[in-house]
């Protein structure tokens, strides 16, 4: 069986469970559900809570540099950190956390295999224990945009046919059907896609355990759509956090070179006057 | 009462709710159960729930995810009978043309 493209950005629940002293490791929670962590985590885990820590909810943006330093001083890392994240839902917004950190150029990110509901299956130990890291200094690097897109760049590829666009939502979203998950608030006025969209969903990535599927499945399911390594590519979902499961799979596992998550997605576009949909 | 835990019995299902499929799992954690209810797609967490049993986690998860799965079904068919109505007034003025 063929190797992910970058095989040292995974590791498995047993590689966590025998680091969890090691003090150059920090494991981090990052959850859709923001109460799991306090209901129990895998020992010495922090949480970070993405409504609060992983947004500027003002600005309608991902963390500025300055609270990305902060958020990592405060949790004990430095730049030499080997962060862990992993979270519920297949890994959903430990992505979310992983391309942030990306952006912001920490070298050493990894994602937990199947996240917290493998930790919870396997019968792992986990606590309640809220621990408390000492500060380190940390300075981020400048943001790296080249693997964020922003509306003017999805304006473009729509253009000149310049990148692949997928669509990592529900059928039933990508056909305009639905304009948010069954039990989420809607965000936006109209149902539908960007014109030509494909539509991967995003967990079509994973295992039923939540683990990653193999590379070459993972190849396969992408390829037969159109979005291969030739190609740059742009993921889009509701609000950009789906889409960096499906960036994380495309950059790290199959090493596309070109690969962005457009997080202002279906929320920016489908509210946007006179943009061009399809349903 | 000690701070660390081995969760035991943990199951995944799925089931309708409000016409919906939805993943529920549960599991215990020391003398607690816990129950999660999230949408199939994406999967995101819709309500949670505690009891003493697994059948009383579920059952607290679901009295809360019931409310919020029907809404959503009740706006999904408000779309359906928007576009409906909007394909009949095409119709209709084409068929006076």
């Amino acid at each position: 069986m063929a190797e992910y493209a970058h095989p040292e950005v995974l590791v498995e629940t047993s590689w966590v469970a025998e680091h969890l002293q090691d003090p150059s490791v920090r494991v981090v929670e990052v959850d859709v559900d923001t109460h799991a962590y306090e209901e129990a985590h895998v020992p010495g885990a922090i949480g970070w809570n993405w409504r609060k820590q992983l947004c500027d909810t003002r600005m309608r943006d991902i963390l500025p540099r300055g609270a990305l330093e902060r958020l990592m001083s405060e949790s004990g890392c430095d730049r030499g950190t080997t962060v862990v994240l992993y979270g519920d839902n297949n890994n959903w917004f430990a992505c979310w956390a992983f391309w942030q950190l990306k952006i912001f150029g920490h070298a050493d990110v990894r994602i937990m295999n199947g996240g917290r509901n493998k930790w919870l299956a396997e019968g792992r130990e986990v606590s309640l224990e809220v621990p408390r890291y000492p500060a380190r200094a940390y300075v981020a690097a400048e943001a790296d945009n080249s693997i964020r897109a922003f509306l003017p760049d999805v304006m473009a590829a729509i253009d000149r046919h310049s990148a692949g666009l997928v669509d990592v939502r529900s059928p039933a979203e990508y056909t305009g059907v639905l304009l948010a998950p069954p039990g989420l608030p809607e965000t936006c006025q109209r149902g539908g896609h960007i014109p030509g969209a494909c539509n991967i969903m995003w967990e079509s990535a994973c295992r039923a355990d939540g683990t990653f599927k193999p590379v070459e499945e993972l190849d396969q399911l992408y390829a037969s759509q159109g979005i291969t390594a030739a190609r740059p590519t742009i993921a889009y979902c509701r609000i950009g956090e789906r889409s960096s499961h499906t960036w994380f799979v495309l950059k790290y596992l199959l090493g596309h070179p070109d690969v962005r998550n457009y997080d202002g997605s279906w929320t920016e576009w489908g509210n946007l006057v006179r943009a061009p949909i399809e349903r | 009462m000690s701070s660390t835990f081995v969760p035991q019995g943990y199951r995944e299902r799925s089931d309708t709710v409000e016409g919906w499929p939805v993943g529920i799992v549960s599991y215990q954690l020391g003398e607690r159960w816990y129950c999660k209810i999230h949408n199939v797609s994406p999967g995101a967490v819709i309500e949670r729930g505690s009891g003493d049993t697994r059948e009383a986690a579920e059952a607290d998860a679901l009295s809360r995810a019931r409310p919020k799965l029907a809404t959503t079904r009740r706006l999904r068919d408000s779309i359906d009978e928007l576009r409906t109505s909007v394909s009949e007034l095409d119709e209709t003025l084409r068929n006076k043309e």
